[in-house]
Parts: C-alpha cells; structure tokens; sequence
C-alpha cells in the first residue's frame, strides 16, 4: 500500500499537529486532496460530521462530549479518536499493568488544563484513559464543578474507587497523571500534552522497588495516527467508538450546561 | 531564626509519655540541640518504658507526672502521652509554672478542652506550642513567604499522604523500647475516618485552613475509608476544594505532598515522612513559565519546633498563638465530624 492521503478541516489538522505528524511518517501518509483519510475537529457536531464523513478512515482530533444517539453506531470507515492524553503511546504496557487491579484499591485521575473551556473534553479524555487502562467508570459521581475544576468520584465493575479531578491552572503544562494506589503496589502515570514528543512517565512501585518503563518519545497524536493505518490496512481494528457511548451517557447528566 | 548558638545554661526538659514518638522523635532531635536543651527527666505510665527511655537520655525516670511537674530543674514539659491526657497534662505543666510546654498533636480532643487549655495560658502567660511538625517545617515557612497572603490565595488545595506503616520509619530514628502492640483500630468506616483525620490528615489541616478564606463553613462532598488504613475526603469551604487523602501501605516509596492550585501559579510542598530526622520539606511553585525550587534551612519541622520553643522560652513570640491553635483544633474536628456523617452515607450506599 503507498502512503495514504490525509486531508480534512483545518482547525483539526492544526490542533492535531497533522502536517508534523505526517511528515514523520512519510512512508504511511501524506498530505493531498482528495484525501483517503480526514481528521475532523472534535467540537460540536463531531459525531454528525463523521457519519457524514466519506472517507476511508477518520480522525477526530481531541473530541469533547456529545449526545450518545449522535455517535454512529456502524461507521462506513474506521474511526480513531484522537485524545490529548488518551491516545499516548504507552497505554497499552499501562494496561497491562492495570489489569486485575486489586478491588481494595484506588485509582486517582488528575488532570491539570490551562482554560475552563478545556473542561469537558478533559473529562471524557478521563474516561477514556481509564476504559483504556481496563478501569472504566460505571458509576460517576460530581461532588465539585467551577470554572477552577471539578472532582468525580466514580467506581470500575469491580468496585475499585476512582477519583477524577481537573486543576485549572495556567502555571504548568497541561497533563493526566493516573495514580493507582493498592496495599502492595503502586502505579503512577504521566500523561504529558501532546505539543510536543515529551514521553509518558510510567512507574510501578512495589515492596522490592520501583520499576520505570521505558520511555517512548512520540505524542499521542502520531500515535492515533498509527493507528488509524493499521485499522485502515486492516492490521489492528479501531473501536475507539464502542465504549464512547457509554461513557458519554455517564457524563451526559454531570455536565454543568445539562 | 534567633536560636543562640551557645548556651551556658540548657533549658531542662522533662517529658510525659515516653512512647515511640518520644522515642524516635524527640529525643534524636533534642540531641542534636543538646547546648540548648537538657533531658532531665522522662516520664511514662510504664515503669519500664520510663526507665529504659530515661537511661538512654541521661535522664531521670519517673511514673508521676507532678513528680515532673515539681521538679524545679525542669523548663520545659513535652506532652507525648495517648491524646486523652494532653489537654490535663499541659494544662497542669502551664499551673506548675512551666517556661513552655510543647504538646504533641492533637493539642486536645475537644474544642472545650483546648478553651481551656488557652485560657490557662492566658492566665498563667505559660506560652504551648503544638507538636504539628509541618507547620514548623522550614520548607513550609519559606513556602508561605513566597506564596505570599494564603487565605483564598487558590482554588483548589490537595494533600495526599501515601506512606508505609509508622514502625519502618521509627527504625530508622531510634531503636523503640516496649513498642506498643499496634492498634486494633475501630472496623466501622466513619469510625476509621475520624481516627484518620486526627491522627494523620491533622499534621496538613492546618496548612489546608491557611489556604481558606472561610475555614468555619465546610461542606463534606465525599468521604470514603481506604485498605488497609487511609481515607479519601472531598470538601469544599466558600468554592475553594480540598482534597484530603492518605493511603497506608506496604509500598516502600513514601510521598506526602501538600499542592496549591490558582488561576495563574501553583505549588507543591513535598515532606518527609514522619520520624526520620530528614528535611526540610521540598517546595516548587510554578508561575508564568518560571518554576522556583527553595532551598530551606536544612533541618525538618521537629528540629525547627524546639528550635522555636527555645526563642519562645526567652521571650520571643510563639509562631502560633492560642486563639490559632485552638482554631485548628476546631477545624479539623470539625472536618472529622462532617466527613464522619458523609462516610455513613457514601460508605453505605458502597
Ligand atoms: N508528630 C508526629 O509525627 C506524631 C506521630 C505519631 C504520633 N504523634 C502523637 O504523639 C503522641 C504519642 O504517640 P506515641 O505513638 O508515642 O505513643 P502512644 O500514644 O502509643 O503512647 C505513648 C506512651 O504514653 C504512655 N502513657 C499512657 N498513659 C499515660 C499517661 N497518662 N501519662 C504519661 N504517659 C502515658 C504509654 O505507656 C506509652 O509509652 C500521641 O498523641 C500521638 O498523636 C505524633
């Protein structure tokens, strides 16, 4: 297969870096009209503009939350969706790590954003980290939103306690960092925004030590890239909508506008 | 910080409750500042621990606490007995006419109680100080100065304590003498809560209550009890939160942090955890794209509480006087007890 064409709006080939990411991936992409694969901004009216979408795969950069009956349900192309903090690269061996996570436990999701705007899309990012991660939340809970922040308190299927929070704060980079705390083990992870290719921090503390993985210096932003490929050649489906209805039915009633 | 670096005359300390804390505490910290204070007598409920804690300081044992109280060589009491005895004990120390008393936390286990003990010092002009070792943290204060006016001064306050069992650290201070038998604590959630509140969530309290602009109106939002031991309690007072959380576990790596979040800057103040003679706490703020570390005086807050007593003792004025004292004793009965009453309600519908 040659390089596929990438194209779409304009404001999702700026806020995703597509031109960057493109070009570090010569082999796979390339930007030309008309395009095999789009990226589409992930605002209002995303899930509309994706059923709409007639390409051979689609892109939504950085989505926000949406009614769940507008996701469609059978897309006629592979759909990524293209978190800030989500998408990183290192949450597959996070995943692993996560996996039979001790009931007893908790799990902390911490998100620090420059804008209040950047509140909502921050959640559902949340709740895509944790679905990733092997955790998702079914039971949500809001104890505090304001345009500083908010804190949630939800749980997993089997019963480990999360809480999620958002800082609002100009002072340092936007990032997600996941703790996990158990009575013998410890996982903590760094989700950096994907600006830049600054790597994931991902350590696991146990009573014999730490464990720091290895760092993989690519945003999460190539990283959806690389993988809208491989469900368009076929290698690895996407189903990054599956479970996105869920979690937007969860949060639907939480957000302050509803 | 005034200490005189030489002393002709040590001020004589006497203490009453010699447990671990005492032990791992009080008396490595006080041997470092041995030409400023001199252990002279140590005081237990136990003839035995008495004893052996008292030959290892050089001191006197003894079982009565007026024994102590009326021994004239000594300036300065330090309440390290179980919480039920510290508001008797130093109200008795201020009668005796004591220099100082320093008690450890909680100063009381009710508001009532540490009225009292503050009017006794008013009366008596003896000054106490509370053994709340992060409010005398030289991280802490050099932290406060930079940030600069607290109260309101951020939205959003987080302290999170992820720390081994005490034992492990009191090993590294001391070798403890009759170690008492770990506590078979209370099951009940709200039960659990409440011990951790005023037993842990106390040393940050304090801080937390800097940071709010109106500490006396609280509304708990969360409190859940964590295993083995710790707790996770959301408040928020006049729209600023707080996040109150501790886990006790056997992870080797501890951290305990105290972080502040604004619209433009934001901090963290990392301590060491209790018992090691390790310091001072490690503060970065961050603003406007320029992260600024300090570098405090190299000592923890146990060394910098009689450090600060010995100033107090000649003269100088205590860093927090009674009225505040007894206003963070309130505050943090006062989260324990609302995040009691939020724990029954979340813990059940658990
Ligand atoms: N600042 C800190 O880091 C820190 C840490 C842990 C505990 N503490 C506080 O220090 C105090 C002492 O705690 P601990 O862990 O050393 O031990 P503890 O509370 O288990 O016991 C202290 C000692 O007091 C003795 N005692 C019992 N009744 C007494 C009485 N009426 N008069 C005198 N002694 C009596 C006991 O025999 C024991 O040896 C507690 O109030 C606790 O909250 C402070």
């Amino acid at each position: 297969m040659g390089a596929l064409a990438v194209g779409g709006e304009l404001q999702a080939l700026s806020r995703g870096d597509v031109p960057a990411v493109v070009a570090s991936l010569p082999v796979s992409l390339r930007l030309a009209e008309p395009s095999d694969l789009v990226a589409l901004e992930g605002g209002p009216g995303w899930p509309e503009r994706v059923a709409a979408a007639t390409a051979r795969g689609v892109m939504v950069v950085h989505p926000t939350p949406a009614a769940p009956e507008a996701v469609p349900a059978h897309p006629g192309a592979p759909v990524v969706l293209n978190y800030r903090f989500a998408d990183n690269p290192v949450m597959p061996t996070a995943a692993r790590l996560f996996t039979d996570w001790p009931a007893d436990a908790m799990i902390e999701a911490a998100a620090v954003v420059a804008q209040p705007a950047e509140l909502d899309g921050v959640l559902l990012d949340q709740l895509a980290t944790l679905r990733r991660l092997g955790s998702p939340a079914v039971e949500l809970t809001r104890l505090t939103w304001s345009s500083a922040g908010y804190y949630l308190s939800a749980v997993t299927r089997t019963g480990v306690r999360l809480l999620l929070s958002a800082h609002v704060t100009t002072a340092t980079s936007p990032q997600l960092r996941i703790r996990g705390l158990a009575p013998s083990v410890a996982l903590e992870l760094t989700l950096p925004d994907p600006g830049t290719a600054q790597p994931a921090v991902l350590v696991r503390t146990t009573d014999a030590g730490a464990t720091k993985f290895p760092t993989l210096w690519e945003s999460s932003h190539r990283a959806g890239w690389r993988r809208l490929v491989a469900a368009v050649d076929g290698t690895t489906p996407a189903d990054d909508l599956t479970g996105l209805r869920t979690d937007l039915g969860l949060l639907a009633p939480l957000l302050p506008a509803s | 910080m005034s200490v005189s670096p030489i002393s002709p005359n040590p001020l004589g300390v006497g203490f009453l409750g010699a447990g671990p804390v005492t032990q791992a505490i009080h008396l490595p910290a006080l041997a470092g500042l041995g030409h400023l204070f001199s252990v002279r007598a140590v005081m237990d409920a136990d003839g035995g621990t008495a004893r052996s804690v008292a030959a290892r300081a050089g001191a006197r044992p003894s079982t009565s606490v007026q024994d102590v109280l009326q021994d004239e060589s000594i300036d300065v009491i330090a309440v390290c007995s179980p919480h039920p005895f510290h508001a008797e004990q130093v109200i008795e120390a201020c009668l005796a006419g004591k220099k100082v008393v320093l008690c450890e936390k909680p100063f009381a286990t009710t508001v009532e109680d540490a009225t009292r003990i503050a009017e006794v010092c008013a009366t008596t002009g003896v000054p106490v100080l509370v053994g709340a070792m992060h409010t005398h943290d030289p991280g802490w204060l050099a932290f406060t100065q930079a940030w600069g006016e607290t109260a309101g001064s951020a939205q959003h306050i987080r302290c999170s304590a992820v720390l081994p069992p005490n034992p492990r650290f009191e090993d590294f201070a001391t070798e403890v003498s009759h170690r008492p038998p770990a506590p078979t604590g209370p099951t009940a959630a709200a039960d659990r809560i409440r011990d951790g509140v005023l037993g842990l969530a106390i040393h940050d309290l304090p801080l937390i209550r800097a940071f709010l602009a109106e500490p006396g109106q609280i509304v708990v939002h969360e409190a859940r009890s964590l295993t083995p031991f710790g707790y996770s309690i959301i408040f928020s007072s006049a729209g600023q939160v707080v996040e109150l959380h501790a886990l006790m576990s056997e992870n080797w790596d501890p951290h305990w942090s105290f972080q502040v979040f604004a619209p433009t800057r934001a901090a963290t103040v990392t301590f060491m955890p209790s018992y090691v003679q390790a310091g001072p706490a490690d503060v970065v703020i961050d603003e406007a794209g320029r992260r600024t570390q300090l570098k405090a005086a190299p000592h923890n807050g146990y060394l910098g509480e009689w450090q600060h007593l010995y100033d107090v003792a000649h003269g100088g004025a205590p860093r927090y006087g009674t009225a505040e004292l007894v206003a963070d004793l309130a505050f943090a009965l006062d989260v324990a007890e609302q995040a009691c009453g939020a724990a029954a309600t979340t813990n059940r519908a658990a």
